[in-house]
């Protein structure tokens, strides 16, 4: 069995346990059965160890960490999403409900990720540098925090709607999911700042300037100043708690668009990289 | 004692200060940039993207595209609007960190009481036997403490690092200068300005030149089996003559020199040197630079004097070698004059009778000068933003408060925390801490804790216990209001506070006059214990018997004290009443009526959410106005309720 074909089936096999672990949850979360989530946990963290098993099969394959490729990058960002998930859900089982928001959307990540093209390639020297591991790194961490803001908030939209059912009852209160949501928010705005601190650092190093107006460093730069706006509203204005999982929402999108979506449609330096 | 003085910001008016710090204007300034960011991203920027990418972004549409051009939309982040708001947004943010960090100096130097608990997002109260206060006469032990304060000057680092990103950014717009300039191999970078290709200088800021001469000596390149670049490895001489230093630099390693930084780009490739000649007419020397087409294909073009157009193709090998034969194209307009792979040093004869020669294929390699003296600026303040926001999401000051005062034969116990920010995560840490309270860990938590009202050193407090934590004890004689204010906090912490209290018993007097007045006792069952429903059920049905109801109203009611003792609320109050009889039926006065006063004791126990009356007492001796009973007393078998109701006129106890 060639590399190639291993490291598919890996991540595959991932694909199928991450959605056997989202069948667990919906059935725990929804018919009450907490001995079932315990069941989608175990599913979901085996497929995070065959994710992880096929990233580093991916590692020793190309020579370098997943960042150059459409392929890689999606896939590594799902398996960090999952990673954050399965942490959190572990230290607060009745949070188990965000799973079905979070999995499904790294299960999309990684699939639509999986049908990309594959192919290797080798790493030039301009990405061969430390900062770059933090610049990714940092990046990926911020991604799965915004899932996990985005899940928090869709189910705080949810509960202040009036909404009920065993899967929202068995979530925190409005308060606390808000509490949470902006926890996890400030937890993606450090992720996010490293990640800019980091490529700004690696960029100087590189080409001796720390800021370019690259048009997606620019659209980081614009995210940012929507996470900071979103989250100066609610730590010092008070923001009202709707707002601030309405504003979660669209910075989600926003982060989304910036990673995944700018880099193919504006000409920058990043787009090389992601093609 | 080391005292801080934070600038008073004198200088700025208050009133621009109130305004540039106001939610609404930094929310406008972080639109505005927003707003600029996002039309700067959206379109090619002049100085950022390609010329070919602006040639197209104005060549777009018959009209859009000059219409965008014309709106300065392809040099957003050099108009008014964005330095204007910058700038704002720079003297916003001074305001604010000054501000921040005069409130967190303020914030970590604050002595905290009890009072300050009032609205702390956890409180409790309970009682348990005693433990703290072993002896009768023992005071009250107060303990304020706060936990994680470091997390007080998360946003002030936070917005001076975000500051300093700004001031370094600024520095470099004005003093700031980058440059590039692409070197064959043997060809040298003179110390002069001039030398450099291209230099993009800030707006008080000198061209770049360094102090020495550069003169790139060779390239090193490697290939991955695949035919992208692995590795590009430069080495240079810096210095004159013999007195020359070589030295390497490769990507991402730079050469700090005199006057600046040097930096090899991605870009390189073969240069082919080019000799045409045409006998009798001229001679034309020229370098044409050859780019990665992918491969370790290099490919370049170049016009001649003469019109023609020169087209050269090399392919480098997986060494890294220059090429030695390359692939040429000679057009004349349409017309092809030569093709064919000449060797280096080749002489080839074209058709029209020009000679052309390939003198050499040197390497060439790209590289960038930098120039600015802020970078360090810039680094501290990204480090700054990093543990600011650290800071604010994972440090959160808490404030805790544990009182203890004699209850009785027990002691109750008062505790708080109030934590800075996301309250409702704090449940467990605050169960975590009643726990510790209701077990062993009590006298721990007393004995590890650093009190936040610290007992003041008095000169003639000898006698005094210095580590008492008890009240007396943490106060001097001077701190009398100080005390006040704590008992008043205490107080106001109190879960039953007189105006509960006075809830309480208008309540139950209001539930048990409507009772006297309909003659049905099971109107008073909301209010009142199984003790004092029995009392009623029997004065009741001793009116009902005789025909008469009582018809009451409460005139006045003072509360005159509330005490909480082991489940049991006990509240003495004064009482004025009117009383009168009516018979039932036609509702006629029966008797005189009766202006009295009484002094009462009412138990309140507590039975679910609610306190129902167990107990009522007289403190003192009732005064009674009227003088004689309407009815009399003919049920010599209740002789304890008619003689109750001699005082009480019936209505209570």
């Amino acid at each position: 069995m060639s590399t190639f074909v291993l490291e598919a089936l890996l991540h595959w096999t991932a694909v199928a346990l991450y959605i056997a672990g989202t069948i667990g949850f919906a059935y725990g979360v929804i018919f009450a059965r907490p001995g079932k989530v315990n069941w989608a946990l175990g599913l979901a963290a085996s497929g995070l160890a065959v994710h992880a098993a096929g990233l580093l099969v991916r590692y020793f394959r190309v020579g370098h960490g997943p960042y150059m490729l459409k392929y890689e990058v999606l896939s590594s960002n799902a398996w960090v999403a999952v990673a954050m998930l399965l942490l959190l859900v572990w230290r607060r089982r009745s949070w188990a409900a965000i799973a079905l928001i979070a999995l499904p959307a790294s299960i999309l990540m990684m699939g639509f990720g999986l049908f990309t093209n594959p192919e290797a390639r080798s790493l030039p020297p301009t990405l061969r540098s430390l900062w770059l591991i933090f610049h990714v790194l940092f990046n990926k961490l911020a991604v799965g925090a915004f899932i996990l803001a985005l899940g928090s908030a869709i189910a705080l939209l949810r509960k202040s709607n009036g909404a009920s059912g065993r899967w929202l009852d068995r979530l925190p209160g409005p308060e606390a999911l808000e509490a949470y949501t902006v926890r996890f928010l400030g937890f993606g705005f450090i992720f996010w700042t490293t990640t800019i601190g980091a490529g700004a650092i690696w960029a100087n190093q590189s080409w001796g300037r720390y800021w370019g107006w690259d048009p997606i460093e620019t659209w980081s730069l614009v995210t940012w100043l929507a996470y900071a706006a979103l989250l100066h509203g609610r730590l010092f204005f008070r923001l009202k708690a709707r707002a601030v999982a309405w504003g979660t929402v669209g910075c989600f999108i926003l982060s989304v668009l910036t990673i995944l979506i700018f880099p193919f449609v504006f000409p920058s330096l990043h787009s090389a990289y992601f093609q | 004692m080391l005292s801080l003085n934070f600038p008073r910001m004198s200088r700025i008016p208050g009133v621009i200060r109130k305004f540039l710090r106001t939610p609404k204007v930094i929310f406008a300034e972080l639109a505005v940039l927003g707003v600029l960011c996002t039309l700067g991203a959206s379109f090619p920027q002049q100085g950022v993207a390609l010329e070919s990418e602006l040639r197209s972004f104005y060549a777009a549409g018959n009209w859009w595209g000059p219409l965008l051009a014309t709106l300065g939309l392809d040099r957003v982040f050099r108009s008014a609007p964005f330095l204007a708001a910058g700038c704002a947004a720079g003297i916003s943010l001074l305001v604010v960190v000054l501000e921040q960090w005069r409130r967190a100096y303020v914030l970590s130097r604050q002595r905290l009481s009890p009072s300050h608990f009032q609205n702390a997002a956890f409180r409790l109260q309970f009682e348990q036997a005693r433990r703290c206060l072993e002896k009768q006469g023992d005071a009250p032990r107060v303990l304020v403490w706060t936990e994680r304060r470091a997390g007080l000057a998360g946003s002030a680092i936070f917005h001076t690092g975000l500051l300093l990103v700004i001031v370094a950014a600024a520095w470099r717009a004005l003093f700031g200068v980058e440059a590039v300039v692409d070197l064959m191999e043997g060809e040298e970078l003179p110390p002069s300005a001039a030398a450099w290709t291209r230099q993009w200088p800030g707006l008080a800021a000198q061209p770049i030149r360094f102090e020495q001469p550069i003169k790139l000596l060779g390239m090193r390149v490697s290939h991955y089996p695949s035919g992208e670049l692995r590795d590009l490895n430069v080495r240079i001489a810096v210095g004159n003559g013999t007195a020359a230093t070589e030295r390497g630099i490769a990507v991402n390693q730079d050469l700090r020199l005199p006057g600046g930084r040097l930096f090899l780009a991605n870009e390189f490739g073969p240069a082919v040197l080019l000799e045409w000649r045409r006998e009798g007419c001229f001679t034309n020397r020229q370098a044409v630079l050859l780019t990665e087409r992918g491969g370790r294909r290099f490919e370049g073009e170049a016009t001649l004097q003469s019109g023609e157009r020169v087209f050269l193709r090399a392919q480098v090998d997986s060494a890294g070698n220059s090429p030695h034969r390359l692939e040429a194209r000679v057009m004349r307009g349409h017309g092809l004059v030569f093709s064919g792979d000449p060797a280096v040093g080749e002489l080839v004869s074209l058709a029209n009778g020009d000679n052309l020669t390939l003198c050499g294929t040197p390497f060439w390699a790209r590289l960038r000068g930098s120039r600015d003296s802020a970078v360090w600026l810039a680094y501290a303040g990204f480090a700054l933003l990093m543990v600011g926001a650290t800071l604010i999401f994972t440090v959160i000051k808490v404030d805790c408060c544990v009182v203890i005062s004699p209850a009785g034969e027990r002691e109750s116990v008062f505790v708080a925390l109030k934590p800075q920010r996301f309250a409702p995560l704090f449940e467990e840490r605050f169960q975590r801490l009643v726990l510790q309270l209701r077990g062993p860990g009590l006298k721990e938590i007393l004995r590890g804790a650093t009190p936040a009202v610290l007992p003041s050193p008095e000169p003639d407090s000898g006698e005094r216990d210095q580590a008492s934590l008890g009240v007396a004890g943490l106060l001097p004689r001077s701190g009398l209001p100080l005390l006040v204010l704590v008992l008043l906090g205490l107080t106001a912490c109190h879960p039953v506070s007189t105006e509960r209290a006075r809830e309480l018993v208008e309540r139950y007097n209001s539930t048990v006059a409507e009772a006297y007045r309909r003659g049905d006792v099971k109107l008073a069952d909301p209010v009142v214990g199984p003790n004092e429903s029995k009392k009623l059920a029997g004065l009741i049905g001793v009116r009902l018997d005789l025909g008469l109801t009582l018809d009451s109203e409460l005139l006045t009611l003072v509360i005159t004290h509330v005490e909480r003792r082991s489940g049991e609320l006990r509240v003495r109050t004064r009482e004025r009443w009117r009383y009168r009889e009516r018979r039932i039926g036609s509702g006629k006065q029966v008797g005189e009526e009766s202006l009295d006063n009484y002094e009462m004791l009412y138990v309140f126990k507590k039975a679910g959410p609610a306190w129902l009356v167990d107990e009522i007492q007289f403190t003192s001796p009732p005064e009674v106005g009227r003088k004689q009973l309407p009815w009399s007393p003919r049920h010599g078998s209740m002789p304890a309720l008619i003689e109750t109701s001699k005082v009480g006129e019936g209505r209570q106890p």
